[in-house]
């Protein structure tokens, strides 16, 4: 609860976030502070509005009611401030999302050129760094198609990086992997949030969360109903739908 | 014996040919073709069918006539007609040549004369055996009225050069005649018959007072041997003695080249062939004819040397044939071009420029006119020189403007700038109606220009229709779904018809109407293509756009539109391939496109009815560019597919 008396000066505030599907009230008055340099881990069942907050958050989903201020730049309808926010969010798909047109290290490059006006020769160097750092350089010629799911996943987050944004947000990055990929993905995870990185991460990796994060939120009929350490999140959970929900992923 | 198997390799014992009725290319058939009894069945009957068609349509391509399959015949004098009387034909034949005798009963009086038949020019001459009609062809050049002949190439019909289009020269023999062809009605003209001389030289000749304005076709020299005959002048008649022919031969030879068609139908056909007064020849004289009969008749299917002897005209219609050149240059141009990206850009383009080369010089070695021939060969050249300098220089840039330019380039060269720039007797580019655009030039013009243009605005039209703002995407609707739901021929009328009523006083050239006409037809249906494979694209992709930054439009053209063009590349050719063929369709406006071109050719005299060539010529041509379409389309999408999902 220390946090969040700081809230006014976090990197990402959110205010009463409020959003309808139609009729369906899918995020019902949400507020939460993430400090730079945070690893948020948000968790619930499905349905539970956890990856509409984080789409939220870029605005790839639009919020009706409420305020989300990212880096002091408030999130409204001018085009001007989504363009900026979105070239300081990070975002790493379930579905990868890489564009199967383009070779891996075109993806990689296809923003920094475009949008940060960066030389090719500039961007491709980038590019090169960051796919040694998410371990597959050798890759960089082919094609998305060509590449494992983990494979994929890490030039996803490549991509991203390669924005140098201030903030990543993940929206269940491991959830379409086949088991023995996970971890490499992980663990490319865990190594962006030792270098400090602000991290928003939706995931199901209980592990993940309870090693790396910071603070652990948990969303149901889009509420959050618990925000906590992880040690206390898993050990001593405060809400019973908690301890409903650890009792059946954890058993 | 188990020693001596632990002596061998393992590798090479116990192995056995598969059976022979398992492998191979019996194998494949008993696989393929005979695996099961309707199945074998099927192949019966699809080698009967392909025996069937090709055997017809080989026989129509490679012409004659078995003996057998002659049709009755007879041949005899009927008040003063030469009738050659066929009965009922079932089959499409056409007599090449009719050669004949006729007994003459030894008076002084030959039978030498000059047939012709009302419908089209039959030419029959006597001749001895030994001597062969020869039929040459001229090529003659206008010079005020003068035509003077510059070349003359026996046994074949050339291209005429002279400032009105196709005139082409047959000469037979001593005296000339020369027919003639104004605006498609045969004209005969006689001609002095002083033309020949006797080194059997043309020289030059005056067609008299002919109006400018007339179109010469065909000019038909017909000339009799002179040397064979000599006039006698006997009680105030003229006769032809042929004493040479007597003393040697019992009988003459007629030869008759009958260029008319009989038409396929069923019931009797009766072609007459009036005997009419020759040039100057003597009257036939019925009554020194004896026997009739036909030694020799060649019957064909098909008369090939309409392609050639149309040949510029099939190409570029009605176009000046003194301001050809700018055809030319066009084509240069687009050779140069082609070279160019064929040097700067492997793969797909080379192939494609490497293939039109190598029809190119293929077509430089057919047996075109001389200067033709040499601006083939030159097309190949240019070609040639294009690549070494996109491959040695790169020039990427200039390239694409250079296509880019060309299109307004080639328009500016075919209509002309001016007729008084830079003096009004030599101007350089006169201007040229786009009316005179014709054949495959026409053809092709409205195609390229059809899919150039429709292409962008049909995409425009499918993000159009897309689009969040209701004024746009409803305009867009309206319009594909207006437009798909009116025939092409309906838009051209209306271009013609009502155009002129909405827009008073503003000329709009005909040509461009259709252009115009077409292409919005066609933006249309590549607006739904183009929408089909917009949606075909999960919208995850534009999220990850967003996601990394970039703009709407920037995701869009960046990363949606490659990948939905992609995966309606097939669809997309087959608009463009429906929109080439559909061009045919301007013809009922009036457009001399080149189907019309070929329908006209077929309307005219010297070429009555030679339906099957022409068509079989053009649809040649017309699957030789659809095919290249569609092949293209096939290795882009190979090309492309590297690394789908």
């Amino acid at each position: 609860m220390a946090k969040a008396e700081k809230s006014d000066e976090g990197i990402i505030v959110c205010r009463e976030v409020n959003k309808w599907f139609g009729d369906f009230h899918v995020l019902r008055g949400i507020s939460v502070t993430v400090q730079k340099g945070e690893v948020i881990v948000i968790c619930g069942p499905s349905g539970s509005g956890k990856s509409t907050f984080i789409r939220t958050i870029n605005r790839l989903e639009e919020h009706q009611k409420g305020d989300i201020i990212v880096d002091g730049i408030e999130l409204s309808n001018d085009l001007r401030n989504i363009d900026a926010i979105r070239s300081e969010v990070g975002m790493v798909f379930q579905q990868f999302n890489l564009f199967p047109h383009l070779t891996v290290k075109d993806n990689v490059t296809l923003a920094p050129i475009w949008v940060r006006k960066q030389r090719k020769s500039e961007a491709e160097a980038l590019a090169m760094q960051l796919l040694e750092r998410v371990g597959i350089p050798e890759q960089a010629e082919k094609y998305p198609g060509q590449l494992s799911g983990g494979q994929q996943q890490r030039v996803a987050i490549a991509r991203a990086l390669a924005m140098q944004p201030k903030i990543m947000l993940f929206d269940e990055p491991t959830s379409a992997l086949d088991p023995e990929m996970i971890k490499e993905v992980l663990d490319v995870m865990k190594e962006l949030a030792e270098t400090g990185m602000t991290m928003l991460v939706v995931t199901h990796e209980m592990g993940f969360a309870r090693e790396v994060a910071d603070r652990i939120i948990f969303f149901d009929y889009g509420q959050l109903v618990e925000e906590n350490t992880p040690e206390n999140f898993f050990n001593n959970p405060e809400h019973d739908r908690t301890k409903l929900f650890l009792s059946q992923i954890l058993h | 014996m188990a020693n001596n198997l632990d002596n061998r390799s393992l590798e090479s014992v116990n192995v056995e040919k598969p059976p022979v009725a398992t492998g191979g290319v019996l194998g494949w058939l008993r696989e393929n073709l005979f695996n099961t009894w309707y199945n074998a069945l099927l192949t019966f009957l699809g080698l009967l069918l392909i025996y069937v068609s090709v055997t017809g349509a080989v026989g129509f391509i490679i012409d004659g006539l078995d003996e057998e399959f002659l049709p009755n015949y007879q041949l005899s004098i009927q008040d003063q007609n030469l009738v050659l009387d066929f009965g009922d034909i079932q089959s499409r034949f056409k007599v090449d040549e009719v050669i004949f005798t006729i007994e003459h009963s030894g008076a002084s009086s030959p039978i030498v004369t000059t047939l012709n038949n009302s419908e089209s020019s039959v030419v029959l001459g006597a001749f001895s055996e030994q001597i062969k009609i020869s039929s040459i062809s001229a090529q003659i050049k206008l010079n005020g009225n003068q035509y003077q002949l510059v070349d003359r190439v026996a046994k074949q019909k050339i291209d005429i050069q002279v400032s009105k289009p196709e005139l082409e020269v047959y000469i037979l023999g001593g005296n000339i005649g020369v027919e003639y062809t104004v605006d498609g009605e045969a004209t005969a003209l006689r001609g002095p018959s002083t033309l020949l001389n006797r080194d059997h030289q043309v020289e030059d000749f005056e067609l008299g007072n002919m109006d400018e304005n007339i179109v010469l076709g065909n000019v038909v020299l017909n000339y009799e041997l002179e040397t064979l005959y000599q006039l006698v002048e006997s009680e105030g008649q003229l006769y032809l003695s042929v004493e040479d022919f007597q003393r040697r031969f019992n009988s003459t030879k007629i030869f008759a080249r009958v260029d008319y068609l009989l038409d396929g139908q069923t019931g009797s056909i009766r072609e007459n062939i009036k005997i009419i007064e020759g040039f100057s020849s003597p009257r036939l004289q019925l009554g020194t004819v004896g026997n009739l009969s036909v030694d020799h008749m060649s019957l064909g299917f098909n008369h090939w040397e309409v392609i050639p002897n149309n040949l510029t005209l099939l190409m570029v219609g009605r176009f000046p044939r003194d301001q050809l050149e700018r055809v030319w240059f066009s084509m240069y141009l687009v050779a140069l071009l082609l070279g160019l990206s064929a040097g700067i850009w492997p793969g797909l383009v080379r192939l494609l420029a490497g293939v039109s080369g190598a029809a190119t010089v293929i077509l430089a070695f057919l047996p075109f006119a001389p200067g033709v021939q040499f601006w083939i060969a030159g097309l190949a050249l240019v070609g040639l020189g294009g690549f070494a300098l996109g491959y040695f220089f790169q020039l990427r840039r200039l390239v694409i403007w250079g296509w880019v330019l060309s299109f307004p380039i080639i328009m500016v060269l075919l209509s002309g700038v001016s007729n008084e720039w830079p003096n009004a007797e030599d101007p350089v580019l006169s201007l040229v109606n786009t009316r005179e655009w014709g054949g495959l030039l026409l053809t092709f013009l409205l195609a390229i220009v059809g899919i150039v243009l429709s292409f962008p605005i049909g995409i425009l039209l499918a993000l159009g229709r897309r689009s969040k703002y209701p004024v746009i995407s409803v305009f867009c609707v309206l319009y594909i779904e207006i437009i798909r739901g009116v025939p092409l021929i309906t838009i051209l009328f209306m271009s013609r018809i009502l155009m002129p009523l909405f827009f008073p006083g503003f000329q709009i050239e005909e040509v461009i109407r259709a252009m115009v006409g077409i292409t919005m037809f066609s933006a249309a249906y590549m607006a739904e293509n183009v929408r089909g494979g917009l949606q075909s694209i999960p919208s995850g992709q534009f999220e990850a756009g967003y996601a990394v930054g970039l703009k709407g439009w920037q995701s869009m053209f960046l990363i949606v539109l490659p990948q939905a063009l992609r995966a309606v590349i097939p669809a997309i050719v087959g608009q463009f391939i429906a929109l080439f063929k559909d061009t045919t369709l301007v013809s009922i406006i009036g457009l001399l496109d080149f189907l019309r071109i070929a329908e006209s050719v077929a309307n005219n005299s010297n070429w009555l009815g030679l339906w099957y060539e022409l068509l079989a010529f053009t649809a040649l041509v017309y699957w030789v560019f659809t095919f290249g379409m569609s092949y293209v389309s096939r290795r882009i999408e190979t090309s492309l597919g590297v690394g789908t999902r």
